[in-house]
């Protein structure tokens, strides 16, 4: 078997057992492992894909199918999904049940409001990242800057803003 | 679809049978999502559970999205794991996440084979430096809110500042960071939950 797909599969099967608040919260360790660790692509390859992701409907995994596109064609795709589903999806359906009966316990509680700042401290560090990848010179960063205002302040449609921003590359302003 | 037009009861009891999907149903409804529901998957997951399929009450779908949220992995997929479990088993589980992935499957293998093929155009090169920092910005945009919840106006905002320095200054693994800021904030966490 292809050793570049065995990777893949090991990478995305660890990972989906620590994407604590989804995907957003491994995105950072994504990015170290294809760009530093592997050295798959460079980081503007990976901001692009990230990007790409916003275009494609359903569920974020796909952050997950475009990178193993990129590093190894339709197998690639395939082996990272599916890794990155699987073990969570068989760790929640073991658990749900065990979900119910602790409702009220304190424990709980407290697991469920610890995890909160940690996923914060996660999805702060990847836009960290991945803005320092996207943004090729200060034009970039008044964009983003531009984007996180619109979102905070009106209510209009991300779609919209991936659009925007197209064009915005498209006729040189950025 | 069946049931009356009128909204949904906010009292636990419901004295309204709701309609129990069949597989077929599951998995149409999910594959469409996973077609046509730009943005991610989450909010129209509740529009079609809650509001248009009502196969789940708002109370249901909100306990089964603090689940979600409480275990690793990508969210829909443990929030459709709940769902597809109490409806139809192990039969369920598999359907439904199978159904939501194979467009965005397809989907993606498509735009990243344009992305391989017609990447290093111009044209495409410019539009991607609108596009990418823009995607960073929503990403952005997103973890501001979040941070702004009040339960991280305490002691809990200094997990925040760690995490993020320990990703972005020490460029620590994932698996590093979270044995250390784990046990830091269930301590943290512990001491504000009586």
């Amino acid at each position: 078997m292809d050793p570049t797909l065995v990777t893949l599969a090991l990478d995305f099967l660890a990972l989906s057992l620590v994407a604590f608040g989804g995907m957003v919260g491994v995105l950072p360790e994504i990015q170290r492992r294809v760009i530093d660790v592997h050295g798959w692509m460079d980081p503007r390859t990976f901001a692009d894909l990230y990007g790409l992701g916003y275009a494609i409907p359903g569920p974020n995994v796909v952050v997950a199918t475009l990178v193993g596109f990129q590093v190894a064609g339709v197998a690639g795709a395939v082996v990272a999904t599916v890794c990155m589903m699987v073990p969570s999806i068989l760790l929640a359906w073991g658990v749900s049940d065990v979900w119910h009966r602790f409702r009220d316990q304190r424990w709980r509680k407290v697991v469920q409001l610890s995890l909160l700042p940690v996923t914060v401290g996660l999805t702060l560090a990847a836009s960290y990242l991945i803005i320092n990848a996207a943004a090729h010179d200060w034009r970039g960063y008044v964009l983003v800057a531009g984007t996180v205002a619109v979102v905070m302040f009106t209510r209009v449609h991300p779609l919209w803003t991936i659009a925007i921003g197209a064009v915005l590359g498209w006729i040189g302003l950025v | 679809m069946s049931g009356p037009q009128t909204a949904p009861p906010t009292v636990p009891a419901d004295p309204v049978p709701r309609p129990v999907p069949s597989l077929r149903e599951m998995a149409w409804e999910y594959f469409m999502i996973g077609a046509t529901g730009f943005g991610g998957a989450m909010p129209w997951l509740r529009r079609t559970l809650v509001e248009q399929r009502r196969w789940l009450t708002p109370d249901e779908f909100n306990d089964a999205l603090a689940f979600s949220q409480f275990l690793p992995g990508p969210l829909a997929f443990n929030l459709i794991v709940v769902v597809g479990r109490r409806f139809h088993g192990a039969r369920g589980i598999l359907v439904s996440t199978v159904a939501i992935m194979v467009a965005p499957m397809f989907y993606s293998c498509a735009v990243g084979a344009l992305y391989l093929r017609f990447g290093a155009l111009p044209v495409v090169q410019d539009a991607m430096r609108g596009v990418a920092p823009v995607a960073a910005g929503l990403m952005l945009a997103f973890g501001l809110k979040t941070a702004a919840a009040r339960s991280l106006r305490s002691t809990l905002a200094i997990v925040v500042a760690v995490t993020f320095v320990l990703v972005v200054w020490f460029r620590l693994g994932l698996f590093v960071v979270l044995l250390s800021v784990i046990p830091l904030s269930l301590i943290l966490a512990a001491r504000r939950i009586p």
